[in-house]
């Protein structure tokens, strides 16, 4: 078995080490924290312990950057040979479901180890400059560590029982976003305290998972005097957090075994499938796209990318079910006894712009992924019209799925008509309005140009490097010449993301026309 | 005078030509696919494009439909050049690639409803385009099927039928026949054959020559991205030392048969296979041609069940023309 994992270790490895794009992806993420390093070095407005906030600064980039690159990077493991239809062949070379699950989550869990391993020496360094320890650091990054280890076992049980990657990762994330989300939500939002043993039972459930969370324990050791405050478990390194997830990690390990036989049975086919779109001898006929368009490209990428009519019927009422569930169980809203419009129309607004971001990002990762992943790319070039018109007649189909989240948005507008006129009172003077409008839209170009390289990922890389990216370069503006004065960054920021979007906009037509000819 | 116009005034009066390649090159990285390759092909001619794996098929294919833009060389498609000119050319012809590419989500009907759209049609339009061309492909009772449900030479019909709903003068085939079970290549073939009749020039890649031999009015040899051969299939046979060999299939043993064949005017040599109503006879080309033998045989009386070309001879013409080894 170990000659078999090592095997398909070796391959992942060396395919791994050929490729420049993860080689560079690593260099990126080690200058940026050099970077940081150096700012901080520079930084003379009188932080108490600069070591520490520039250690905190690395961390959480950190965590941000694994629970949202790890998700697609673990949740593709199976899936990825499935999608491919090549388990049915590893598995008649003799690979048994052990053999097979290490092998391929050994070198991912390698590649994520080597990009917290490069950094390590240089946070070391936020010792010398102050504020943090070497207990910190190392209790730090066995966190980050551990939940690595808790989010690949997650996702490789997710993996092993989808038949999808986009379906390995959505069922990640949720699972993941809950482990989050509950336990934070139920002791600082909820503010529940237990009245009876039942009761009490929850409350410490909820009390030891989050105790469990990784973000709880990061909060804990980024406080100053750790040390001195922690007792027991929390002292350690390896704390209770760690435990807890390392046993999840291997918990799920060994559930992806016990059910891989189970869910991988009978070979399935990888086509995409229509989903909710009907077929014109449905008799729902109204619902159906009917016959073509005069415009084919709209026609079809509205049906098939953005999900038709039936889906933004079901997105409509799912938006409309979630976010007033969610704002009608939050106390923190205090509406009980006084429910108010405008709060309920401030909230879907602001729950209606994450989503619509989320969405369209999501929307500009697959637009012209899907036609390259199934080789359908060359039969739309071919059509006598240019690959412009092509790429915006596509881009246009896709943002009919749009639509719901904007009705879900002025729907909110309408409850709260006062609310939204005076943000854009305040925001149309605000440069950083504008910096964000600019710096959505070159998220939106990042992830269309990244899904023309790589897989699945093109989603959170793109948010990720955005998020590193800005986080960076505004540090940097408020460093040099502009402290003080939030607006002259943004001005920079805006000009910056106008250029870096045309930029992305001339390369992705390059590459989709290099594309085209594959 | 430059090299451009020297291509210019060769291509001059060539009004009967659909596809004329003239001194195409192509680098990937520092990998040369094509060097110098030069051919052309008629109008309503079927042509075969015949080389092994890696010799520059596809390559050129990609040059021709306008995917590619030609490194040095010119490649001219019903007088259109395939960099200025390919609007123009894209609405006269119609790409199969060598894989599936289609959108596996759609049923038949929507898939070519999609591309009659595309193409600009107007509703009536496509209605009469899709039924003829479902006819023609057979395809009309699976309309409805979803393309992900149908088997490989049943997506291939569907790949070969939305290439059709242009109407195009060119088609452009690479290697359709590949992957298909024999019943499905025949099929295909017919189609083909049909699509012919109907006027049309195909241009179809293969990397198998006897394959092709049957179908094809002309035939380009390609090796290492070098053309070994183009022009009339025939005169492909003609060019080889060996005399062609023909597989003659009798309905009865008959121990004379042998002794007969031989006294026919042009035959070289009759040899016996292990089958007994079998023989491999050959002619000399130069003497008799593939007709006045067969009207040669039938005139013998004998019971003739089966007379064909004998693959090995294309084969060995196809090994002789091109080298050793996969590249």
């Amino acid at each position: 078995m170990i000659a078999k994992t090592l095997a398909l270790t070796l391959r992942a490895i060396r395919e791994d080490a050929r490729l420049l794009r993860t080689h560079l992806f690593r260099l990126f993420l080690l200058a940026i924290i050099v970077w940081f390093l150096v700012l901080t070095q520079w930084d003379d407005m009188g932080v108490g312990a600069p070591g520490l906030e520039f250690f905190s600064w690395v961390t959480y980039l950190d965590f941000f950057f694994i629970t949202l690159a790890g998700v697609g990077f673990f949740a593709s493991a199976i899936t990825e040979e499935k999608e491919e239809m090549t388990l049915g062949l590893l598995r008649m070379a003799g690979i048994g479901p052990m053999a097979l699950l290490a092998g391929k989550m050994l070198p991912r869990l390698l590649g994520a180890v080597l990009l917290l391993s490069v950094q390590f020496p240089f946070t070391l360094l936020a010792i010398t400059l102050g504020g943090v320890s070497l207990a910190q650091v190392a209790a730090a990054y066995c966190t980050l560590l551990t939940y690595t280890l808790m989010l690949a076992g997650v996702a490789l049980f997710c993996s092993v029982a989808s038949r999808l990657t986009k379906t390995a990762a959505l069922w990640t994330s949720v699972i993941v976003g809950l482990f989050l989300f509950i336990p934070w939500w139920f002791r600082n939002v909820l503010g529940w305290t237990a009245t009876g043993p039942i009761t009490a039972v929850i409350e410490d459930t909820f009390d030891v998972l989050y105790q469990a969370s990784p973000l709880y324990r990061l909060g804990d050791i980024m406080m100053t005097g750790y040390l001195a405050n922690a007792t027991g478990l929390e002292s350690r390194a390896f704390g209770f957090q760690a435990m807890t997830n390392t046993g999840a990690a291997v918990g799920f390990f060994l559930l992806s075994w016990l059910t891989f036989n189970w869910f991988n049975r009978d070979e399935q086919s990888s086509s995409p499938t229509r989903g909710l779109i009907l077929r014109s001898s449905s008799r729902l006929r109204r619902m159906t796209g009917g016959r073509v368009w005069g415009n084919a490209l709209f026609w079809k990428d509205l049906q098939f990318l953005s999900g038709g009519p039936v889906m933004a019927v079901v997105k409509l009422c799912l938006y409309g079910l979630v976010g007033g569930g969610l704002f009608f169980t939050l106390p923190l809203l205090s509406w009980m006894g006084n429910f108010s419009w405008q709060e309920y129309g401030e909230w879907t607004m602001s729950l209606a712009l994450i989503v619509f971001i989320v969405e369209s990002t999501l929307l500009a990762s697959n637009v012209f992924r899907q036609e390259v992943k199934w080789k359908t790319w060359p039969s739309l070039v071919m059509l006598p019209t240019s690959l412009v018109e092509v790429a915006y007649f596509k881009i246009a189909g896709c943002l009919f799925g749009l639509l719901p989240v904007v009705a879900w948005f002025c729907f909110g507008a309408l409850c709260a008509p006062e609310s939204l006129l005076e943000f854009f009172d305040d925001a149309v003077d605000e440069p950083f309005f504008y910096f964000m409008i600019v710096h959505y839209f070159v998220l939106l170009h990042l992830a269309t140009f990244l899904s023309l390289f790589v897989k699945w990922m093109a989603f959170p890389l793109a948010f990720g490097l955005m998020f590193m990216t800005n986080f960076c370069c505004i540090a940097t503006m408020e460093e040099f010449g502009s402290r003080g004065n939030g607006d002259g960054s943004a001005v920079v920021m805006i000009f910056l993301g106008g250029f870096a979007m045309m930029v992305l906009h001339i390369a992705t037509a390059v590459r989709l026309q290099v594309l085209a000819s594959r | 005078m430059s090299n451009n116009d020297a291509l210019e005034a060769d291509t001059s009066g060539s009004n009967g030509t659909a596809i004329d390649v003239r001194g195409l090159s192509h680098t990937f990285k520092n990998h040369r696919a094509l060097a110098g390759v030069s051919f052309q092909v008629n109008r309503q001619e079927l042509h075969g494009f015949v080389g092994p794996n890696g010799a520059g098929k596809t390559t050129t294919l990609k040059l021709i439909c306008t995917l590619l833009r030609p490194q040095s060389g010119r490649v001219r498609v019903f007088q259109h050049d395939v960099v200025r000119e390919v609007n123009q050319i894209r609405k006269r012809i119609g790409f199969m690639p060598d894989h599936f590419s289609m959108y596996r989500q759609m049923t038949v009907f929507e898939y070519l409803d999609f591309f009659g759209a595309a193409y600009g049609f107007r509703l009536s339009e496509r209605n009469r385009i899709i039924k003829d061309v479902l006819e023609l492909t057979d395809m009309d009772g699976r309309k409805d099927d979803l393309i992900s449900g149908l088997s490989r030479g049943m997506q291939q019909r569907v790949s070969l039928a939305r290439v059709l709903v242009n109407d195009p003068d060119l088609l452009l085939l690479d290697e359709p026949a590949s992957g298909l079970d024999p019943r499905a290549r025949i099929e295909l073939m017919e189609i083909l054959r049909e699509l012919r009749r109907m006027g049309k020039t195909i241009f179809i890649s293969s990397h198998i020559l006897s394959e092709l031999a049957e179908l094809c009015d002309s035939v380009t040899i390609i090796d290492r991205g070098r053309v070994k051969y183009s022009g009339a299939m025939k005169e492909l046979l003609s060019r080889t030392d060996e005399h062609p060999v023909y597989k003659l299939t009798l309905g009865v043993e008959s121990e004379t048969a042998a002794d007969k064949l031989r006294a026919v005017h042009g035959v070289t040599d009759v040899e016996a296979t292990e089958v007994p109503t079998e023989f491999l006879i050959s002619y000399d080309w130069t003497e008799t041609d593939t007709n006045a033998l067969l009207a040669a045989l039938l005139e013998l009386g004998m019971p003739i069940v089966g007379f064909s070309e004998d693959r090995k001879h294309l084969n060995q013409a196809f090994m002789d023309l091109t080298e050793r080894g996969v590249r």
